[in-house]
């Protein structure tokens, strides 16, 4: 439920502003010049935002498309993302995002039809070899589809640019602007996971497991390619117990042979997110483990890490085909876990 | 603790006889009222005045932690009904154009509109804003302190076009005030609450006390030393960290070694719900 909507004067009357503020009737409509003197001044608390989060509407300017880091990806070479949106509608306590913002505001950039042409331009940049663009990053992909129809929209773009695939990184189970289309072949809809324990103790407002599970077998049967992420791993007591049950839940009700991918991901915060963080969750229990500081990013110490990810590829590996799997997904670690 | 920042005498009288507010003694540069919850300083009119007294405030303050902030006062308003009560949403100082948005974060926050801030009052009443002298000094000042989340503006609408400021008195002004005391004081509730949530969450933690009392910590290692002591207890609940201190411990710092090192092996359950 939104109850503040600020509005950039500029974008006040784009079609996609109206559509968004229709469905917010009740909403207070407050107008601001640039999103950002709402969503950028130092004197905000995340955490506090997040009880009650506004909308703003907005339009970007530029980096539309931006180059992935080193080391992101599933496979492919040319490796890109984009961000249609700032902040997600859940509320991940490991999410690198609370330390990154200031504001828990939703910021919804309206004019997608600029990050198309950004995204033609890239495409152009490799002479239309194949070349992934990654959504999800800075939100999630699907959480907000009712609201934003994201994924309506630039399903049709991708569907008209096949050397274009695209990633859709979600723990949402909104799935249906998906269901109700053709299925596309250069999209990949990637699911995040954490055990279900975890789950409900780190991942506020995130769908239950079972729904999640009922929404990837529902697009597997439409024919959709579909990818799981165990991003981040997380550290704690029967860790590889709640990673086998999270592992047979999944695979009992998936058909493994028809994933697209799989890959895990490690906790990875920059100092100064940690920092900011550990600020805002002081009585969270999971930065009160053994994180600790090396080249500028906190994460577990490397034996855990290798521990963890040794455990869970061994553990997947009776359950999925080794070519799919990408042990260590994410190098930089700077990766949102939508 | 909340602050209220008031204009005039007459916009603070109904907030001093609702709150018992007693006058604090000997006065400083502004009159203060108090009791143990709230502060109210008398700022006199002008956005200057406003920010100087919000400095005060703070200034003289128990700095006890994250404390609310809010502006009472009257404003005009070219169609908005007189009587009403509205929440700054916005806050435009006209003379520089300076915008602020105070976060509403608040349950069921009163009506809002926008605020602009005038260096000198005249008779024009722009659409779609209030007009008041003094917002936009106390704004930014106040957010020095707090968290935006705890800085608010409540206006009571004395005048607009129909019936312009030049009939307001001091007994109109009061009449106004007190007319909205419920809704102030639900806008005070809500954000001492927030205030006093942020502060519980930086509290001290278990056994600091303990540890302080038996070892010199410079301030640097007070600090590792509270979050020390927060991790300890986030682990392992109800658990001292203590009693399982080795004797014999001379110096600060290898208190603060032993500490890590014994954190270092500790292994956290699943994350408890919020």
């Amino acid at each position: 439920m939104i109850d503040v909507i600020y509005i950039e004067r500029d974008i006040r009357d784009h079609p996609r502003t109206r559509q968004v503020c229709a469905r917010f009737p009740a909403a207070r409509q407050i107008s601001c010049e640039r999103y950002g003197e709402v969503f950028n001044p130092k004197t905000q608390n995340f955490r506090l935002q997040k009880r009650r989060p506004a909308l703003i509407l907005a339009r970007k300017f530029d980096a539309h498309v931006l180059k992935a880091p080193d080391g992101f990806g599933i496979g492919g070479t040319r490796n890109y993302y984009f961000s249609h949106m700032l902040n997600c509608l859940y509320d991940c306590r490991y999410c690198f995002l609370q330390g990154m913002y200031r504001s828990g505001h939703y910021v919804l950039f309206v004019n997608y039809e600029d990050f198309e042409q950004a995204i033609e331009r890239t495409l152009a940049l490799h002479d239309g070899q194949e070349t992934w663009f990654f959504s999800g990053y800075d939100c999630d992909s699907l959480a907000m589809e009712p609201v934003t129809q994201f994924t309506r929209h630039f399903l049709q773009f991708f569907e008209r640019h096949p050397a274009a695939c695209l990633e859709l990184r979600t723990k949402s189970t909104q799935v249906r602007s998906l269901l109700d289309r053709d299925i596309l072949s250069n999209v990949v809809i990637a699911f995040s996971f954490t055990p279900d324990a975890v789950s409900r103790a780190l991942e506020n407002r995130v769908p239950a497991l079972d729904r999640r599970i009922d929404a990837i077998s529902r697009l597997q049967t439409a024919g959709w390619q579909v990818g799981l992420r165990f991003d981040p791993l997380i550290h704690h007591q029967d860790y590889q117990r709640h990673y086998d049950e999270l592992f047979r839940r999944l695979f009992s009700r998936l058909d493994a042979g028809r994933l697209h991918s799989v890959s895990l991901g490690s906790l990875r915060l920059p100092r100064q997110y940690h920092k900011n963080i550990v600020r805002l969750y002081p009585d969270e229990t999971l930065f009160a483990g053994n994180l600790q500081e090396n080249c500028g990013m906190y994460s577990y110490p490397q034996d855990l890490e290798t521990e963890m990810h040794a455990y869970c590829t061994g553990a997947l590996s009776a359950h999925i085909p080794a070519d799919i799997l990408h042990p260590c997904g994410y190098a930089t670690g700077h990766k949102g876990h939508a | 603790m909340i602050n209220l920042v008031v204009a005039l005498p007459a916009e603070a009288r109904p907030l001093i006889r609702h709150y018992h507010l007693r006058s604090r003694e000997p006065r400083g540069l502004f009159p203060v009222h108090e009791n143990e919850t709230i502060r109210l300083v008398v700022c006199g009119a002008g956005k200057v005045s406003a920010a100087a007294a919000t400095a005060f405030l703070q200034a003289t303050g128990d700095h006890a932690g994250m404390q609310g902030w809010l502006n009472v006062g009257v404003a005009g308003h070219a169609e908005q009904a007189i009587g009403e009560g509205l929440l700054a949403h916005r806050i435009t100082d006209q003379a520089t154009g300076r915008q602020w948005y105070p976060p509403l974060v608040i349950d069921r926050p009163p009506p809002s509109g926008n605020l602009t801030t005038l260096d000198q009052a005249g008779p024009e009443y722009p659409d779609e804003t209030m007009l008041d002298m003094e917002a936009s000094g106390y704004y930014p000042i106040a957010c020095r302190d707090a968290t935006a989340e705890l800085v608010h503006s409540y206006k009571v609408i004395s005048d607009n076009r129909q019936s312009p400021a030049g009939s307001l008195n001091a007994a109109r002004v009061e009449d106004l005030v007190s007319g909205r005391l419920e809704e102030i004081d639900t806008l005070i509730t809500q954000v001492s609450e927030l205030a006093h949530e942020l502060r519980a969450l930086h509290a001290a933690p278990p056994e600091l006390e303990l540890f302080e009392a038996n070892w010199r910590f410079s301030v640097s290692q007070r600090h590792q030393l509270r979050r020390l002591l927060k991790r300890w207890h986030l682990i392992l609940p109800g658990e001292s960290a203590w009693s399982g201190l080795p004797v014999g411990l001379r110096h600060s710092r290898e208190v603060i070694a032993c500490l890590e090192e014994r954190i270092g092996v500790l292994m956290p359950d699943v994350p408890r719900h919020d």
